[in-house]
């Protein structure tokens, strides 16, 4: 298979998983501009979406400003959603991780010392829930087994930029690594990745 | 940007952009290529795909209702529905409900249990009439097996309130109230059972719509003394209407 082919049969989403059925059709009802599946999808999906952004933002404040935008965000473009975008938790959590970066780059840009006090091994294993499956059915719980395969640093550097939004040169004055051994690690990382779930 | 031709180097930039690694001029440079080439738009999805793993196998925490409150007051600018309309409707309703049959409706809401740390899906059956807008509710305890299922009708005042689950000891010789959290503040919907069917009351000038908060507070025996919540609020949920 060619590598610049990422979008195999596999990864078309089949509505199967019963969690992200639902999802499905109240994203689809929000497009339509009906509010109470709205309310519904806020229901199921913002403690997932709230965790992920406390964990970037390390704050409640930020983290409940980033929540917000990210649902209004939501509530604005669920037209944009698609199937070729992954399951509707995993679209959900991009957009929800986006805005989380956002406003950590703003507070950074404006100078504002942000620390960030816990380490990547504070990322704790959830089991998955019953909207989670749809991951399960889609194959992407192997990102863990593909993670496995990356050197250590590698790994860290993936993490870094996931939880934290770091740029290369962030990474490299953080972790003490030449930019250029930094950019290196992360090409081969993310080709070894790729590698890995595009052919799993 | 020469670095996009080879398939190789596109997939790299697009993971690059995902993570968030890019300086700035970098950055700006994938956005722009991100809105005309579609092989890389797909590149990019396929990150997007497959690191949103990373990102939902964090333990759950659920966000203050305050939060809620916000996003509803954002997105509910300019849709106010009339309340002539609104009248309309019911009386639409009611000549409806006269003749209408029950039918069973499954409601969906998320707990966050403590240990062990997973989101639980309560689904709860509630019998309402049919075709008239019904509004409803599960409420479940943050820290005990019990959840409340609250439902209205439009068109009478009344809250219809089961309780289903085991009472914890901490709420023995206590009420629970039930109460609406609205923009001036709860206002209390009465006391509800802790087993069994029991009814609420919605007090003129209180109206439930999709979206709105309810909560249950513990009280001293009778409710609370004092027309606000004055013990520990053991559960919290949004109103979703279901038909």
């Amino acid at each position: 298979m060619p590598p610049s082919t990422l979008t195999p049969a596999k990864d078309t989403v089949p509505d199967a998983a019963p969690g992200m059925g639902r999802l499905a059709s109240l994203l689809d009802a929000c497009k339509r501009g009906d509010e109470d599946a709205f309310a519904e999808l806020y229901a199921l999906t913002s403690p997932k979406l709230y965790a992920l952004v406390l964990r970037i933002l390390g704050t409640r404040s930020l983290a409940e400003d980033a929540l917000q935008e990210c649902y209004v965000r939501i509530w604005q473009n669920a037209d944009q959603y698609t199937p070729e975008r992954g399951s509707p938790m995993a679209w959900l959590a991009t957009i929800a991780r986006y805005r989380a970066l956002d406003l950590l780059r703003r507070r950074r840009h404006d100078g504002t010392a942000y620390d960030d006090a816990d380490g990547e091994s504070e990322v704790e294993d959830a089991s998955l829930g019953p909207e989670d499956e749809a991951l399960q059915s889609e194959g992407l719980e192997n990102l863990d087994e593909c993670m496995q395969l990356l050197a250590g640093e590698q790994r860290d550097i993936v993490l870094m930029a996931y939880y934290h939004g770091y740029t290369h040169s962030e990474i490299s004055a953080r972790t003490g690594n030449a930019i250029g051994t930094v950019k290196t690690w992360l090409h081969r990382g993310l080709i070894k990745l790729r590698d890995c779930m595009g052919a799993a | 940007m020469a670095r996009t031709e080879k398939p190789d180097e596109r997939v790299v930039l697009a993971g690059e952009y995902v993570l968030g690694t890019l300086d700035e001029p970098t950055h700006k440079q994938a956005e722009l290529l991100l809105t005309n080439s579609l092989p890389f738009k797909r590149d990019v999805w396929f990150w997007e795909r497959r690191f949103a793993r990373l990102g939902l196998r964090l333990r759950p925490i659920e966000p203050r209702m305050a939060v809620w409150l916000s996003i509803r007051r954002r997105i509910g600018k300019g849709r106010v529905v009339s309340r002539g309309r609104h009248r309309a409707r019911l009386v639409k309703a009611w000549a409806y409900l006269a003749t209408a049959a029950s039918v069973v409706l499954a409601v969906v809401a998320v707990r966050e249990a403590q240990r062990p740390p997973q989101t639980t899906i309560v689904r709860e059956r509630i019998e309402v009439p049919v075709v008239a807008p019904v509004y409803v509710a599960v409420l479940q305890m943050k820290d005990a097996p019990l959840h409340w299922a609250v439902s209205a009708v439009p068109g009478t005042r009344q809250l219809k309130v089961r309780a289903d689950g085991e009472v914890p000891a901490t709420l023995v010789g206590q009420d629970t109230e039930l109460w609406l959290i609205g923009d001036a503040g709860p206002v209390s919907l009465g006391v509800i059972p802790q087993s069994g069917e029991g009814f609420g009351t919605l007090p003129q000038g209180a109206m439930l719509r999709s979206g709105a908060v309810l909560a249950v507070s513990v009280e001293p025996k009778g409710g609370s003394p004092t027309g606000s919540p004055t013990g520990p609020v053991v559960s919290t949920g949004a109103v979703v209407r279901v038909s």
